[in-house]
């Protein structure tokens, strides 16, 4: 893990590591993340209207209830600014008697007992509240078969659902960008879940530079995924099981080689199988121009 | 000589194949089908002439190519810490 800053992520793991005494809010709130019930309590009504206007707050169905008392920097003396004073997006995790750490550059969150956690997040901009969630919902997201995906996800003109995966700057933004009249779920983080027996996507609702051209609770079946690597010619290839596997793995979201929760590792592994038995998984070597999207159509 | 499978990774069987995490290395394995078999037969500590003895009921090959082809399998699980040799 990359930190450039470690006299502020000294801060952070400091001020995670102090006793927590707080316990009068002024405002909460209930927000409704994929099934997961968020009660949100602080001290602002500014930070809940932020968190509503970015997460929206539709009651819907929950499988699981978690408590965040949530201060932003300012609240501890720390300017936004100062707080977010870090270049590496790289987010640190650990475990300590059960209970989760964690630390990126615009959050730091620890977790009090069982679903109840502290947290100080830089609100000035989605980014701190959205790295926020993609650290603390995928543990939770597993239980009821759901993971994000770093990932774009468009929808065929049958309205399946087919998933580009890829490193940073493998070209997820430019395929959607060249996806036309087709409906876009994300160009960054996707959900993909399985329910009733079928490998469905929707969109992530966690970040990303397009806004989803299709309601956050919908679901599409999965077509195929695809992994990109950009080239100077369309080809579409088909990639072995295990391949599938290590890049389906390598592109879930709120995974870290410095979380070694072995029930965790063995949670996605499981899932992903489960995900890829009948989803087949190609290589799409494409250039940056709309025909890449004529070899994909080709093997739909 | 006889090996056994280190069973401080978390892995998981697809199809004939097999994903392992190494997580203490940042690093991801994958074995084919015939490392995918040894891998799994060294759950508890085994003899190298049982290992071939097996190997040959399941795969089959010629006693030397296979003997030869089991001797890299485990230098290669050895040198990545995934089966230990006793």
């Amino acid at each position: 893990m990359n930190i450039d800053n470690s006299t502020l992520f000294t801060l952070k793991k400091e001020l995670l590591n102090q006793s927590y005494s707080h316990s009068t809010f002024l405002y909460s709130r209930c927000f409704y993340i994929h099934g997961v019930e968020l009660t949100v309590c602080c001290n602002a009504e500014y930070t809940l209207d932020k968190i509503v206007s970015w997460v929206g707050e539709v009651p819907s169905k929950s499988h699981h209830k978690i408590t965040v008392y949530l201060f932003t920097p300012e609240e501890l003396d720390i300017s936004t600014k100062d707080w977010c004073d870090e270049s590496s997006q790289d987010c640190w995790s650990d475990t300590k008697d059960g209970l989760r750490y964690g630390i990126q550059r615009d959050f730091a969150a620890r977790e009090l007992t069982p679903d109840c956690f502290y947290a100080v997040l830089g609100l000035e901009y989605s980014d701190g509240l959205y790295n926020f969630l993609r650290w603390l919902l995928p543990s939770y997201l597993l239980e009821s078969q759901q993971a994000i995906i770093h990932s774009a996800c468009v929808l065929s003109n049958k309205k399946e659902a087919l998933f580009f995966l890829g490193y940073s700057g493998a070209g997820k933004t430019t395929i959607t960008s060249l996806a036309g009249a087709r409906d876009i779920l994300g160009d960054d983080m996707n959900r993909l879940f399985i329910s009733d027996n079928v490998v469905s996507a929707g969109p992530g609702g966690v970040g990303g530079a397009f806004e989803p051209s299709v309601p956050i609770d919908s679901s599409f079946p999965v077509k195929a995924f695809f992994w990109l690597k950009q080239s100077n010619r369309n080809q579409v290839v088909t990639i072995s099981k295990t391949a599938a596997f290590q890049r389906l793995f390598s592109s879930f979201v709120g995974w870290s080689w410095e979380n070694v929760d072995h029930e965790l590792q063995q949670k996605m592994m499981s899932f992903i199988d489960e995900v890829l038995r009948d989803t087949p998984m190609y290589e799409l070597e494409f250039t940056k121009e709309v025909d890449a999207w004529k070899k994909i159509e080709e093997v739909l | 000589m006889s090996y056994i499978r280190n069973n401080e990774f978390v892995w998981k069987k697809i199809g004939g194949e097999s994903f392992i995490l190494d997580v203490a290395n940042e690093k991801s394995h994958s074995l084919n089908e015939s490392a995918t078999w040894i891998w799994c037969f060294l759950d508890v500590e085994k003899e190298f002439d049982d290992i071939v003895t097996e190997f040959l009921v399941k795969f089959d090959a010629p006693v030397e190519i296979a003997t030869k082809d089991i001797q890299n399998i485990l230098m290669d699980l050895n040198n990545l810490n995934l089966v230990i040799k006793q």
